[in-house]
């Protein structure tokens, strides 16, 4: 199953993107739901943090491989979803949550 | 230029006569009446086109009929039932009849050539999606006609399209027939993904496919993704309004909301479903019009995939105005800005080729500029409206009328018309006439400005959207005179085209104009019905422009699969990444099943909208008849020996497990029953989100031995299966085994049902959405029950074994999905209560 | 016959010299609905960025187009190299982007303040047209009224919006952005209008029939002359109404004061003192609130009043009379 590794490993960077995506969102309407808006900023703040160094991390060992097609395709991927992700956290820092 | 260009040539002596003889024979289309039970690509193709771009003039005349409405201030040429109506359906038919079927139907035509497969991998299925969104989209545009069309918005939000506030047919023909046609959008989809996965031409490794095949290979696996999300919305819209479960209904606990969070969820991804694949277009015009390979390859390739992914965080952004807090509205305005990146790479990536090259201003060409200049700005607006004070003035004005127009019609409607002058001169015999296109290009680019640019003015000007009329003296007057005339304009060019299509074209495959543009990509290549004499080597990207004889090797027959060595029609299956040939695929030929499941299906669905049940439910049944029919002559029987291709490669003529078509084919599909059951629990999570209090406490909630009980059950259904698979592997029969997964399995599935018998799905949206968990529970047991007592049957006749067993694989995979996803059931609805409860 | 209109998009707006100039831009940016007239702090904010976001596409779309052309008949080297792909589509987008990410955000921030304001009002959005109810302090309604906002101008108004139909969206370009009402959800729109005048707004959701139809006026006041309205609206009607309207209105029009208490329609209590008719669709005079009574199906047609076509003139003309005399 060569090729449903290699697929893996191209989706990683849109996984991750997704699955913080997912948790923003998902976490920030729930706690605003829910009356716990001083828990927003931190939820945002960790999940960008881990995720955007994992998409990095992602993105820099592949690149290592970029000779291969699927490796320099899922290096690229990454990188959007580390700057993705990086604009997506952005505007906690300017924002007061649930206004 | 690789090295691989000095290898031999796989078949280089001379073929034996009568081989090119067999070939047209064995893949000619059926004549008179029988040629409607087609499936060869290159007709379904050109069908498919016609019939998308005859609901692009019918749309279009929709939207003459409103611009003619509104040229002047309170007009009483069009009253507001039927303005209401001519803009929901403009809307709907452009996107669901229009926008999507063009692009899948171009795949449809051009995907087999261009990537060098004899056909698509599963034909019938192409002629079943295309018959049934024709004959469903037809009867969809009649329901005008006879005062049923639908009347909420092409996005039909609830509560206006309740029952409450829309009574009658109107807004079900809507819900079933939208519903079903995106059904026929999603077996399109897996026909594409297969194809371009799997139906390479030998060498063709992902970084040299087409930026084309790129884009459909994108464009189908956002539908897998997105259109899941659009079909649940519909169904439950559908039994909001039939049955009363209230899941858009706020005093029952419901929420409108939720609706526009699936509608959108695929909404916005559509409208890259649409732009990808004319990007796609684009990505292959540019390179021949330049005489240059298409300037970073890899990073349109990466900008094609990030857009897609990235397009799946946008959906809020059509939701700005409805009150949901800032913070999230914020990540939806980042992710909106972030995708307009890959958008600049490719821009730039076309300027940079033209920038290499020696450009030649054929009419092609000129679409090309025309798309830059309206997509661009397109483009423009679409980062403004993404700020999210902005579109709190511009939504839903004529602002993002004009925007959305700029954003379809120009990176689509162009494209496309790009894409007619450019393949034309590939399915018919005569290409169009440069002079008259010339007028075209003029008439759609002054026309497209002229209607839409004042829109810009006109939505800051405060004009709302889907209003029949406006009052004078608000400055808009002169603005909207101005817009109706441009789209006049429009129209002239669209007749002018149309003139000259029937002048001109004239469809072959065999004896089409050819290789005008001096392309480099295998589409290029003369052949026939067919596809190609023969099957190339490709060793680059460009193989026309790199492999000098290429075309007089392939015509003879020096490449791989000259003929038809089991006599029937046939195509290479290649290993995804790097198009290694694994199999010799044998491909079904013309059959009415198709057609006839097409018919009754598209029946089924209208005659159910119109509230016939029993005669919808006969229509069903005989649409069932003709699936299974079909679905008995799939998986023919192995051939003992492998087939000699050439080059010393001899393939099995039989694949079962993860080498075969079919075994992909229903990968992909459970991934779209992934993708609806994912939707399903977002809902189910968003109503708790909203509406705790309907709610019940853990005493409320069934006793935890049933779902114990009927996990268990489902478990050993799953165990059952898995040694039926150990019985057939041994060459003993799986029939009892299969009979006994079957049973507990119904009984697994009863147990859940019964478990929620005292919970009203009408009371409030909690009884709604366990119902909706019952309901998608039981429907996909039953798909997964019907599976596996049909693969019982072929064994009972003799056509299921240790080596031919397809069918029964196929079964096997679905059925344990099935068991998993009924185990993620159970725990949503008995586990997270009880976890959630305060 | 054309609905009598629509007087309603000039009568009480004040009239700069930019609205006698009969171009057509011109008017339209400077209209009572329109959202480059800001008349409100609000409303400037959003208009500065509009004007910014115009600008810089304008600037980006000019640059693009002319790269575009060299390319096409130029071909400069620089233009075909890798290194222009990069800083053209990756680059400067992704600086640009982030600039107007953080900006807009900001902008954002500042428009979703929540402070105390000193008037609240609840709108409830009804096919096809607006409820308002002004509120006292303790949130009790305090006076009703319909398609007409009267409110102190350079005083901060909440406008809570809610609707128990369909969707509706509350938008006065000149004010605000618009915030859509919701069933089962109050949303809460902050603005304040700058100078007196009188604003144009209009359902900018789709709610079905004549959602073209369903306007309404936004009327700043000079402080004192909004609480002297506010006074005349608490009273009762004036005079008790004449049969016709107990047997035929009052089903659904409420007349304070008097048995007519249906609550389907807008609150007639004051009528004749509001500026337009029907959800800001008609002059409000003798003539046009007789129109309205015996075809309102013609004027606005799939409202929810029918046409009282059969009505004898006499009733009519005491109708139109009365309720024109209810200011």
């Amino acid at each position: 199953m060569g090729s449903g590794l290699h697929a893996l490993r191209i989706a990683a960077g849109i996984v991750l993107w997704a699955v913080h995506f997912a948790l923003v969102y998902g976490s920030t309407a729930f706690a605003c739901a829910r009356g716990a808006a001083a828990a927003v900023p931190w939820i945002i703040g960790s999940a960008t943090v881990v995720a955007a160094l994992l998409a990095a991390a992602i993105a820099a060992v592949e690149w290592r491989r970029r000779e291969a097609f699927e490796s320099w395709l899922a290096s690229g991927l990454a990188a959007v979803a580390f700057f993705a992700i990086v604009f997506e956290g952005v505007p906690v820092l300017f924002l007061a949550p649930c206004a | 230029m690789s090295d691989e260009r000095a290898l031999p040539l796989p078949n280089p002596g001379p073929r034996p006569a009568g081989e090119v003889e067999e070939l047209r024979r064995i893949w000619a289309a059926p004549k008179g009446l029988r040629f409607l039970t087609v499936i060869n690509n290159n007709y379904i193709g050109v069908l498919y086109v016609g019939a998308a771009f005859l609901f692009f003039v019918l749309a279009g005349i929709l939207a003459l009929m409103m611009r003619t409405q509104l040229a002047v201030a309170e007009n009483d040429l069009v009253g507001p039932t039927l303005y209401n109506r001519l803009f929901t359906m403009h809307g709907t038919v452009m996107m669901f009849l229009f926008a999507v079927p063009v692009v899948e139907a171009m795949g449809v035509l051009l995907l087999p050539n261009m990537l060098g497969a004899r056909d698509l991998p599963f034909p019938r299925l192409s002629a079943y999606a295309f018959w049934a969104y024709f004959i469903g989209g037809t009867v969809f545009f009649a329901s005008l006609f006879v005062g049923w069309a639908p009347a909420g918005g092409w996005f039909m939000n609830p509560p206006l399209t309740t029952e409450y506030f829309s009574p009658g047919f109107n807004e079900d023909f809507w819900l079933l027939g939208i519903g079903f046609i995106e059904i026929s959008a999603i077996a399109g989809a897996i026909e594409i993904i297969v194809g371009v996965l799997r139906t390479r031409a030998p060498g063709m490794t992902l970084a040299r496919m087409p930026l084309f095949a790129w884009a459909m290979l994108v464009f189908a696996v956002m539908i897998i993704l997105a259109f899941p999300a659009v079909i649940l919305a519909t169904a439950l819209l559908e039994l909001e309004r039939a049955f009363h479960w209230p899941f858009f209904t706020a005093e029952a606990g419901g929420d409108p909301l939720l609706w526009q969070h699936l509608f959108w969820f695929f909404g916005h991804p559509e409208v890259y479903v649409i732009f990808l694949p004319a990007a796609g277009m684009v990505s292959m015009i540019v390179p021949t019009m330049a005489g240059q390979p298409l300037a970073a390859q890899r990073l349109v390739i990466l900008a094609l995939v990030a857009t897609a992914f990235l397009s799946f965080g946008l959906w809020v952004h059509h939701m700005f105005a409805t009150g949901i807090p800032g913070i999230s509205l914020a990540f939806f305005e980042a992710a909106s800005m972030a995708v307009a990146i890959p958008s600049g790479i490719q821009v730039f990536a076309w300027i940079a080729t033209f920038a290499r090259g020696r450009v030649r201003l054929a009419v092609p060409t000129l679409f090309v500029l025309g798309f830059l200049f309206i997509f661009v700005l397109g483009g423009l607006t679409g980062v403004m409206v993404a700020a999210i004070p902005f579109d709190w003035q511009a939504h839903d004005t004529y602002f993002v009328v004009a925007h959305l127009h700029y954003v379809l019609i120009g990176g689509m409607v162009f494209p496309l018309f790009a894409a007619f002058y450019y393949w034309m001169p590939y399915t018919s015999r005569f290409p169009l006439s440069e002079r008259v296109g010339r007028w075209v290009f003029g008439l759609l680019f002054a026309g497209a400005n002229l209607t839409f640019f004042p829109m810009h003015v006109l939505g800051l000007a405060g004009m709302p959207r889907r209003v029949y009329t406006y009052q004078s003296g608000l400055g808009w007057d002169a603005i909207n005179l101005a817009s109706t005339a441009g789209a006049f304009v429009i129209a002239a060019g669209v007749l002018l085209f149309l003139v000259d299509v029937a002048r001109r074209f004239r469809m072959s495959a065999e004896d089409n104009a050819g290789d005008v543009w001096g392309a480099g990509t295998l589409e290029w290549l003369p052949g026939g019905n067919y596809s190609n004499r023969s099957i190339p080597v490709v060793t680059g990207r460009y193989p026309l422009w790199e492999q000098p004889g290429l075309a007089k090797d392939v015509e003879e027959g020096r490449y791989y699969l000259p003929n038809a060595p089991t006599g029937t029609r046939e195509t290479i299956l290649t290993s995804p990444l790097e198009a290694t040939p694994q199999v010799l695929m044998r491909m079904p030929v013309p059959g009415w099943a198709p057609q006839v499941a097409a018919f009754f299906t598209a029946a089924f669905f209208m005659l159910l909208t119109v509230k016939l049940v029993w005669l919808a439910a006969a229509c069903g049944l005989v649409a069932v008849g003709a699936l299974l029919h079909w679905g008995w002559s799939l998986d023919p029987p192995p051939l003992p020996d492998a087939v000699d291709i050439g080059g010393g490669i001899r393939l099995p003529a039989y694949a079962s497990g993860p080498t075969s078509q079919a075994w992909w084919a229903m990968a992909i599909l459970m991934l779209t029953a992934a993708s609806l059951y994912a939707c399903a629990i977002f809902s189910y999570l968003y109503l708790w989100l909203v509406a705790p209090g309907t709610w019940p406490d853990a005493s409320a909630l069934p006793r935890s031995s049933y779902p114990v009980v009927s996990a268990v059950l489902l478990v050993a259904s799953s165990a059952a299966f898995g040694s039926a698979n150990g019985s057939l592997a041994r060459g003993a029969t799986p029939a009892p085994a299969i009979a006994a997964a079957i049973v507990l399995a119904l009984a697994g599935f009863g147990t859940e049902f019964a478990s929620h018998l005292a919970v009203d799905p009408r009371a409030s949206a909690y009884g709604a959405v366990v119902h909706l968990f019952v309901l998608l529970g039981g429907f996909f047991v039953a798909v997964a029950v019907v599976l596996a007592a049909f693969a019982m049957a072929r064994r009972l006749a003799g056509k299921l074994d240790r080596v031919r067993r397809v069918t029964f694989d196929n079964a096997r995979i679905f059925w344990h999905y099935v068991v998993a996803q009924s185990l993620v059931g159970l725990l949503l609805l008995h586990g997270f209560p009880r976890l959630a409860a305060p | 016959m054309r609905p009598a209109c629509m007087y309603l998009t000039g009568a009480a707006a004040p009239r700069s010299a930019a609205r006698d100039i009969d171009a057509p831009l011109v008017n339209a940016l400077h209209g009572i609905q329109s959202a480059l007239n800001p008349q409100s702090p609000q409303a400037s904010a959003i208009a500065e960025l509009a004007w910014l976001l115009i600008g810089g596409a304008a600037a980006i779309f000019a640059v693009v187009m002319v790269l575009a052309a060299l390319a096409v008949w130029r071909h400069p080297r620089w233009l075909g190299s890798r290194n222009a792909i990069v800083i053209g589509g990756i680059a400067v987008p992704m600086l640009v982007l982030s600039g107007l990410l953080v900006h807009s955000v900001t902008r954002m921030g500042g428009l979703t303040d929540r402070g105390d304001a000193s008037l609240r009002v609840e709108v409830v959005g009804k096919q096809w047209w607006w409820r308002v109810r002004y509120l006292t302090a303790s949130g009790a309604t305090d006076f009703e009224t319909a398609n007409e906002l009267r409110v102190p101008a350079g005083s901060s108004v909440e406008v809570a919006l809610a609707s128990d139909d369909v969707l509706h969206s509350f938008w006065v370009p000149n004010l605000a952005g618009k915030l859509d009402l919701v069933p089962g959800r109050v949303n809460r729109l902050r603005f304040t209008a700058t100078n007196t005048g009188t604003w144009r707004g209009q359902c900018a959701e789709y709610c079905g029939g004549p959602h073209a139809l369903m306007a309404f006026h936004v009327i700043a006041l000079p402080v004192a002359d909004f609480e002297r309205w506010a006074e005349r609206q608490r009273a009762p009607a004036a005079t008790p109404p004449p049969p016709a309207f107990t047997a035929h209105c009052a089903v659904c029009h409420t007349l304070r004061g008097t048995p007519a208490g249906g609550d389907r329609g807008p609150d007639l209590t004051h009528v004749g003192g509001r500026i337009a008719l029907a959800a800001g669709i008609l002059p409000n005079n003798r003539q046009a609130i007789a129109t309205w009574i015996t075809s309102s199906q013609h004027v606005k047609p799939g409202n929810l009043m029918p046409s009282f076509r059969t009505l004898p003139a006499v009733a009519v003309a005491e109708l139109a009379a009365y309720l024109e005399g209810l200011e």
